[in-house]
């Protein structure tokens, strides 16, 4: 690497100054479309009152400007403290839950004190933010802050805030609007108010990022050389990812989530040849910041539908082919995240016994129990048969959409050897979604039947697209996972572009994202039911590749195992389960996570009986959520996938605390 | 000069109610104006904070939300006639078995939502037994357009833009094809956001300078109480055209994919606010 030494002091240069000299020269010519290159200085400095286009100069296109460098650079530097701490490089700002605590905290002042939305956004968003960390730090505490946990129990808030976030957004009609502005990220300014709150945030973090500089960098050594080294690890990661997380909450409260940039700039500043941890930081801020204004010049000089794209849209859809291009120069190791098995289970047959009791237990009472316009009622069975056309379909797709999760989930967690894997990290749940909206948005009308397709080949074209790039680096866990991340960022920001684009019938969507069983009729969820039981009875002839490939690839090829083969079949396996999932019960899919983990709690560490345990959990789960989401804000109904997040969330995080590390 | 709902309203009589459930607010405020009264609808909280007139009677009951009613409240109401819109075509199948479904297209942002939106009430005042009072729906309201387009003709207003905030930074802007750009086309009035395509676009507030020549109807969103309020004391706000020169006019909430009876409200606050600012009418 040594030889690199010379030139890596440049390319990262170039880049860097093509960048902004490219973004600088947009800049220019739209000024000079707005206002003589005489005026410009005085409108900088001393803005005619009078006169409109000094005004707006000084306070919109200046600001503007001042902004994205400042968010820009926030985000890169949060992205490599983040990448560091966490010790992989596919950390990004909002891992932490920072950006779905913010979105939370917003959709509920917007349901339920619009008042004070209007006063105090900044606030509200950076409280949920830190709230939202502070809950991740609390988990990931008696685990000594290890990056696992963190990450873990980032994912988790993430979803749960998401979720709660997504079924508060059906309680409004075209009050959105906002939202989907915000969470797709706008630069858009109208006085100096963002700079103002950035600029001294920003600094005073850098500075003590400066100086967590050299104990950040020796993190990336094991824990026990770091600590022999001297470094107290549970100081340096806690200050380091407050930082990082202050960074990324006062960037997220004043311009709304721009996502990618965080996670992009350290991986360019590393892959152009910065190694060090301080050359690390300085360059992906300034790559940051070169990334973001020039997705915000583009997002200005282009138009779409005489609408203006998100800024966050916009760095999605530039950063992916970014990371994609830049994946093969990264450092190979693969990651080494198992989490430690706790005791087998001593009885497995009398816990799945209790746990199918109580299910039948669920069922039951889910069909029988609900409140009517005079209060609650207990059915009897004779009554209960009339009520069972509108709980039974529903039920039974949740049931189903679980066991396909579950299924699904624990094939690619014990497949990447990562316990944070879940059908949606390889991006397939949100394909189905992109699938889905695009056709509601093209179509005139749709039937189940075309949502369906829509969905399959959504999901198909993004597993697909992941196979095409992960071959390359033959289908390692890891690069699986970036891709699956890029791509489902990439999925997320065109989606919410397209929610943003304010059309009513994107509203019917909106309500299916969050994971909606409402409209299932009977037929569809016998299909659903079929669909199950195919899963269940084609999984466990894969249980001998899902024993072998968690001891990782040396020891499963090893073992006979063909690792192309089994990788990718499995993938597909994965990916059709979880296609078929997400269209019954939407792209949260949180019980693809939360069954497998479960499971393992439970003490079920062998394939064949974590797979099965993970497949009664996951429809109990799903009952309660069904039952819960039909009768907890009656008249009103909530998603079954929100609720699922809800229940299974906070008990999931329980687990996590209680576990040692 | 009262609002033609409120005289529809006078005409209802308490004991017309063809056990109907309504699962839209636009469809819900012309059946009221009707004069008949819906067994159900949606969320009726929400309903007053976002039509606000004409309002719903307080034995309507709520059935759930906009896109999920509930089928067991439904049922149990037992309405003998379900009305609603195409977007809740994923739920007909379960919805059909309640009761028959009448579904009816209010508001499409196409080239003139007035005239679709006449049509449906049409169509709807047949269905339910109530075509004479339909036609004298469609009557008054387009009496009144041009009653008003009369008035307005005189004031030389220009170019109007309708807006409505959003957050403090950005506000959506409504083009031709939305039922505020068809009242505006209908009372003679030009919409200075003529080349949007689809119902309306999201601007930020300092593309607003663009449309320094138009005089802007602010409508208050209740997403966002207040927001108008605040705008007024930006600085940037303060050096636009419209402001400065004090052709800005801030109305109450208006339904923008409501029908007949929400057009009516939108021309009788238009008529108002340029009464109120001076606005040379006789």
């Amino acid at each position: 690497m040594t030889i690199y030494e010379g030139k890596a002091r440049i390319i990262p240069a170039v880049i860097a100054l093509l960048l902004s000299a490219l973004a600088l020269a947009s800049f220019a010519i739209r000024l000079a479309g707005i206002l003589p290159f005489a005026d410009w200085w005085q409108a900088a400095m001393d803005p005619d009152l009078t006169s409109y286009a000094e005004i707006l100069v000084h306070d919109s296109i200046l600001p503007r400007l001042a902004v994205a460098v400042l968010a820009g650079s926030a985000l890169g530097l949060a992205g490599t403290i983040f990448q560091q701490v966490l010790r992989t490089p596919i950390a990004d700002p909002s891992t932490l839950g920072v950006s779905a605590g913010a979105y939370l905290a917003l959709a509920i002042a917007t349901v339920v004190a619009p008042g004070l939305l209007v006063s105090a956004r900044e606030f509200i968003a950076f409280s949920g933010a830190i709230g939202a960390f502070a809950i991740v730090f609390m988990i990931a505490w008696p685990h000594r802050l290890s990056p696992i946990s963190l990450v873990l129990a980032g994912l988790v808030v993430t979803m749960i805030c998401g979720s709660v976030a997504a079924a508060l957004g059906l309680f409004r009609d075209s009050g959105l609007s906002a939202l989907f502005i915000w969470g797709s990220g706008s630069l858009s300014q109208n006085d100096w108010s963002a700079v103002i709150y950035l600029a001294p945030r920003l600094a005073i973090c850098a500075i003590i990022a400066v100086l967590l500089a050299r104990p950040l960098a020796i993190l990336s050594l094991p824990d026990d050389s770091a600590h022999s080294l001297g470094l107290s690890t549970y100081a340096t990661r806690g200050m380091s990812i407050l930082v990082a997380t202050i960074l990324a909450a006062s960037t997220v409260s004043a311009v709304g989530i721009i996502g990618f940039i965080g996670l992009a700039a350290p991986l360019i500043a590393r892959a152009t040849g910065a190694r060090r941890l301080p050359s690390r930081m300085l360059w992906s801020m300034v790559f940051g910041a070169g990334l973001l204004l020039i997705a915000d010049e583009a997002v200005q000089q282009l138009t779409l539908l005489a609408r203006e794209v998100p800024a966050g849209a916009a760095t999605a859809l530039l950063g992916a082919p970014l990371i994609l291009l830049f994946l093969r120069r990264l450092p190979s190791n693969e990651l080494q995240l198992q989490t430690s098995a706790t005791g087998f289970n001593a009885r497995p047959s009398a816990t799945l016994l209790c746990a199918m009791i109580l299910l039948l237990l669920a069922i039951w009472l889910s069909l029988s129990l609900g409140p009517t316009l005079h209060g609650w009622h207990l059915s009897s069975p004779g009554e209960a048969q009339a009520l069972l056309i509108w709980r039974l379909p529903r039920l039974a797709g949740a049931a189903a959409g679980g066991i396909l999760f579950a299924l699904s989930g624990t094939i690619i967690q014990r497949m990447t050897g990562n316990p944070m894997a879940s059908p949606e990290v390889i991006g397939v749940s949100s394909g189905a979604a992109l699938g889905i909206l695009l056709i509601t948005l093209f179509a005139a009308t749709v039937s189940p039947t075309s949502q369906l397709l829509a969905a399959g080949s959504g999901a198909v074209f993004s597993l697909l697209l992941v196979l095409a790039i992960a071959r390359r680096a033959d289908f390692r866990p890891d690069q699986v996972l970036l891709v699956g991340v890029a791509l489902n960022t990439v999925f997320a920001a065109l989606i919410t572009l397209l929610l943003g684009l304010g059309l009513p019938r994107m509203y019917g969507v909106v309500q299916w994202m969050a994971g909606s069983t409402y409209s299932i009729t009977p037929v569809q969820a016998e299909i659903a039911v079929a669909a199950a039981v195919v899963g269940l009875a084609v999984t466990p002839f894969f249980a001998r590749w899902l024993a072998m490939l968690p001891l990782g690839s040396g020891s499963a090829s090893a073992l006979g195992v063909n690792l192309n083969l089994s990788r990718a079949a499995l993938l597909v396996l994965c990916a059709i389960m979880a296609a078929v999932a997400t269209l019954l019960v939407g792209p949260l899919s949180f019980v693809g996570l939360m069954a497998p983990h479960m499971a393992r709690a439970l003490g079920f560490h062998r394939a064949l009986p974590q797979l099965l345990a993970a497949a009664l959990i996951a429809p109990l789960i799903m009952t309660l959520a069904d039952f819960i989401g039909r009768v907890a804000l009656f008249p009103n109904q909530m998603p079954v996938g929100v609720i699922a997040t809800i229940i299974g969330g906070p008990y999931f995080l329980y687990l996590m605390r209680r576990r040692a590390a | 000069m009262t609002s033609p709902a409120l005289l529809a309203a006078g005409n209802a009589t308490a004991a017309e109610t063809p056990s109907v459930a309504v699962l839209d607010w636009g469809l819900a405020e012309t059946m009221v104006t009707l004069g008949v009264v819906p067994l159900g609808v949606p969320a009726p909280a929400w309903y007053d904070r976002y039509v606000v007139d004409p309002a719903l009677p307080k034995e309507v009951v709520d059935v759930g939300l906009l896109f999920t009613p509930n089928f067991e409240v439904l049922q149990e109401l037992a309405p003998r006639l379900i009305v609603l819109t195409p977007f809740l075509q994923m739920a007909a199948p379960m919805l059909a078995r309640i009761a028959p479904l009448f579904s009816v297209t209010l508001f499409s942002p196409a080239a003139d939502p007035l005239d679709i939106a006449e049509k449906a009430t049409l169509t709807l005042a047949d269905r339910v037994g109530v075509r004479a009072r339909g036609d004298q729906l469609i009557t008054s309201t387009r009496d009144l357009l041009a009653a008003t387009r009369q008035r307005l003709a005189t004031a030389k207003i220009g170019p109007v833009l309708v807006a409505s905030p959003l957050d403090s930074r950005h506000v959506s802007i409504f083009g031709p094809h939305s039922l505020y750009g068809s009242v505006l086309s209908q009372v003679g009035l030009q919409n200075a956001a003529a080349g949007i395509v689809g119902e309306f676009a999201i601007a930020g507030i300092e593309t607003l300078g663009s449309h320094g020549a138009a005089t802007v109807v602010l409508v208050d969103s209740p997403a966002a109480p207040g927001m108008a309020a605040r705008f007024a004391s930006g600085r940037l706000w303060q050096t636009l055209p419209f402001v400065r020169q004090k052709r800005i006019h801030v109305v109450p909430p208006v339904l923008g994919s409501g029908g007949l009876p929400s057009a009516a409200r939108f021309c009788y606050l238009l008529s108002n606010a340029f009464d109120e600012n001076g606005a040379k009418l006789p």
